[in-house]
């Protein structure tokens, strides 16, 4: 573990073991309760209000199908929202002891949900998914109030603008598409070209996930620069967009060439430094510190925090969790444990404090 | 891992065709040593073969074999098929219209799981090691069944990348029965008589050509001769029909079927081939080693199969063509249930399925099935690749039983003497 420059390093609290893939963390806004989306099919659920570690777990959201794609909450409602690979959109309460759903739409999206989000105004949620439609529904109700059609490609990512004006879109292409949500039609588009590759007969997507900063003023696209398909080669990349001006302020390698492929998730701390994880070869990825503009890392962790999916800070700033990947999840043929089964892999979540 | 996964590829044009052949046949020899047994009524046997192999290994989960909603299962859904109670993948809704026209295996069962070992291993036939180098499916078909009346070469191979001529394909039947590589479906570099030689001057120079020929033949083996006549016949032949290489002119509508993309245009130029008289066309495509990234990667590359194998299928069906045609598609093993850190599938040839449609054949069959997760087959061993040898010879009318090939007195059985063909897949 190398050391910070800043004034935090981040410490171990400890590490909770699920028996699934768990790809989209989330903390309630609260703090109460860590959501994850997983590939059983469910939301997991663990308990925060208590000092217990591991936290224990609460009865998980069921009724999904595939794999979760995420949650968003809707917090004046005490309402979480979640997705998945077969299209399904449900609405549940995530404080409940059982969270059954409120609402839901089996067909929400044709297939596979990529992304999801709620606007600040609480009142829409808006969805994206690989039927290359963003849709936008009423989140009290699950109604659809509008469908913003034109890209020509899988959708996979998507923010919703603080003002609430404007959604904000990325395809397989790398084609980023800013929508104006009071009419659905296009306003404007920037290139992300360069996160996408067709390597011989695969396109491969660059683009993981869009979100905005400092009050909707930047806009920030990770991912990464695909060099190569099947294994999937590239390196990890987070630009940086001036939303007013559509200008690229920084475009920022993270971490190695193909140890680090694609940056997941990323948050930006107040103190103003990204915290970034990644996924790469077999035992690459990484947790990452990185300020704007530098192009070392403050910080990189890739012991335990191997291929990580996702990042959620809880509401104090000082604690967040890191969805990794258990050592020794790749190799070939049928690989079984010492009774003889078959052995399946898991997300570690690592907890840490911001000290 | 990963620099097992890249196909070595070499760039060639007409005289490193010609040269690569003449130098395979000074070294090999072997293929004198052997007498093949080939029966007239199978050199008179007019069935050709399409070989689609999707190199690096599509993942029986995304295809033929989906599992949805169990802990392998990954994110697609699966669709219904022209068989009642059979589901493939989301992924291929044009090939779940025409399973009707397929014979799909779900219990492959093999031996090696890396690309080095699997893939010579797979088109081999992973026979019995008796101490020579078996020939690919498709030099065995050359040699076992000729060029039939279209007189043009045997074994073509359609492929990204760069092309050339193939002898080891071959093993110990000798290089005269290698694959003729045409790199991104296109003929060899200055394969067109040049303008300034006219018809008339090539005509005379390809007489002095043989006149020098047969003087040589005089002074070296049997087997380099054939070899170097072979593929001065196979040029020529070829050189007439570079019609065959150019899908400008197809209809638009069929360039969309198929997909504006790589394996697409490729599948149209096997189409040509195989509608010439080819007798065994084999499409390659590259990229299927999706360690990482694996769904997204299955989501971009597997609906691009679909329209082009589905494409060529409805084609061959259209032009009463299917009967005579023994559609293969298959990769060198499967993919791991179990899902990576990178989100991959690695290789498993534990449990795996392959697609065949036409010739021989039984439509609509599936064949084998594989346990709720998809982790082993449930048949007691499954099929390997020589039961699927034999299958693919006896469909094409070939008796695989029978001893074939004599390597001075010994018999080289031509598929794995102690399996048998898939009953259950043969008309």
């Amino acid at each position: 573990m190398s050391e910070t420059t800043g004034t935090l390093k981040p410490q171990t609290i400890g590490v909770l073991e699920p028996d699934t893939h768990v790809t989209g963390i989330q903390h309630s806004p609260c703090g109460k309760v860590l959501c994850g989306a997983s590939f059983d099919q469910t939301v997991r659920r663990w308990d925060l209000t208590t000092d217990e570690f591991p936290p224990p777990a609460l009865p998980s959201v069921t009724g999904h199908n595939g794999f979760v794609s995420g949650v968003a909450f809707r917090p004046s409602q005490g309402v979480a929202y979640s997705a998945d690979s077969w299209g399904r959109l449900q609405a549940w309460p995530y404080l409940a002891e059982n969270p059954d759903p409120l609402w839901s739409i089996n067909e929400a999206h044709d297939g596979w949900i990529r992304g999801l989000a709620v606007a600040a105004d609480g009142e829409r949620l808006v969805t994206c998914g690989r039927d290359k439609m963003v849709r936008m529904f009423d989140t009290n109700d699950g109604k659809l109030i509008r469908e913003f059609s034109g890209h020509r490609e899988d959708v996979f990512a998507l923010a919703v603008h603080p003002s609430g004006q404007w959604v904000v879109s990325a395809d397989l292409l790398g084609r980023i598409v800013q929508w104006d949500v009071a009419t659905g039609e296009i306003v404007r588009e920037f290139d992300g070209s360069d996160f996408h590759l067709l390597h011989r007969l695969q396109d491969i997507a660059g683009i993981r996930k869009l979100s905005f900063a400092a009050g909707g003023k930047t806009l920030i696209v990770s991912g990464g620069f695909p060099s190569g398909g099947a294994n999937v080669r590239g390196h990890a990349h987070v630009r940086l967009i001036d939303f007013k001006s559509g200008e690229t302020t920084h475009d920022m390698p993270i971490g190695e060439e193909n140890k680090d492929v694609f940056a997941h998730d990323v948050h930006l701390h107040p103190d103003g430094f990204f915290i970034i994880v990644t996924t790469g070869q077999p035992g690459q990825g990484s947790l990452l510190f990185q300020r704007p503009g530098e192009k070392e890392p403050l910080y990189k962790l890739n012991k335990g925090t191997i291929n990580c999916h996702s990042i959620s800070m809880a509401p104090d700033g000082k604690r967040f969790v890191v969805s990794a990947t258990n050592t020794g999840s790749n190799g070939n043929g049928q690989r079984l444990d010492k009774e003889g089964k078959y052995i399946a892999n898991h997300s570690p979540l690592h907890f840490f404090e911001l000290t | 891992m990963s620099d097992q996964c890249t196909p070595s590829e070499h760039t060639f044009s007409r005289r490193q065709i010609l040269g690569s052949l003449a130098g395979a046949a000074g070294i090999s020899g072997l293929g004198g040593l052997l007498q093949p047994v080939v029966a007239n009524e199978i050199a008179k046997n007019d069935k050709q073969v399409l070989f689609v192999w999707l190199d690096g290994a599509i993942s029986q989960l995304e295809s033929w074999d989906p599992k949805p909603n169990t802990r392998f299962g990954g994110p697609f859904r699966s669709i219904p098929t022209a068989i009642p109670g059979y589901h493939v993948s989301e992924l291929m809704p044009r090939l779940a219209k025409l399973t009707n026209c397929l014979t799909i295996v779900r219990n492959m069962h093999t031996q090696d799981n890396s690309h080095s070992g699997g893939v010579p291993r797979i088109l081999r036939g992973d026979p019995a090691n008796r101490g020579v180098e078996y020939p690919y499916f498709g030099s065995a078909v050359a040699k076992l069944m000729g060029s039939g009346e279209s007189g043009l070469p045997p074994y073509v191979w359609i492929k990204p990348g760069s092309g050339g001529f193939m002898p080891k394909n071959a093993g110990f039947l000798g290089p005269k029965f290698g694959a003729l590589a045409f790199g991104d479906g296109k003929p060899p570099e200055n394969f067109t008589r040049p303008d300034f030689l006219t018809k008339e001057r090539d005509e005379l120079r390809q007489q002095l050509r043989q006149r020098l020929s047969d003087r040589y033949a005089t002074r070296r083996r049997k087997t380099a001769n054939e070899a170097q006549s072979f593929v001065y016949d196979m040029a020529q032949k070829l050189m007439a029909r570079t019609d065959l290489f150019d899908t400008t002119k197809l209809p638009q509508r069929d360039l969309d079927r198929y997909g504006r993309t790589e394996l697409g245009q490729h599948m149209l130029v096997a189409r040509n081939m195989l509608e010439a008289g080819v007798r065994f066309v084999q499409v390659t495509s590259y990229g299927w080693d999706t360690h990482g990234d694996h769904f997204n990667g299955s989501a971009s590359l597997i609906p691009k199969f679909d329209m082009a194998l589905a494409s060529i299928l409805e084609d061959l069906r259209e032009r009463g063509m299917l009967d005579n045609v023994l559609v293969v598609a298959m990769s060198e093993f499967g993919r791991t249930p179990r899902i990576n850190g990178h989100h991959g599938r690695d290789h498993y040839p534990e449990a795996w399925s392959l697609a065949m449609a036409g010739a021989g054949v039984v439509p609509g069959a599936v064949i084998g099935e594989t346990d709720k997760e998809g982790v082993n087959v449930n048949s007691p061993q499954g099929y390997d690749i020589g039961n699927v040898f034999h299958t693919w010879y006896h469909a094409l009318g070939i008796d695989s039983r029978r001893e074939e090939f004599y390597n001075a007195d010994q018999p080289l059985p031509i598929a794995h003497h102690e399996m048998h063909p898939i009953k259950e897949a043969l008309a």
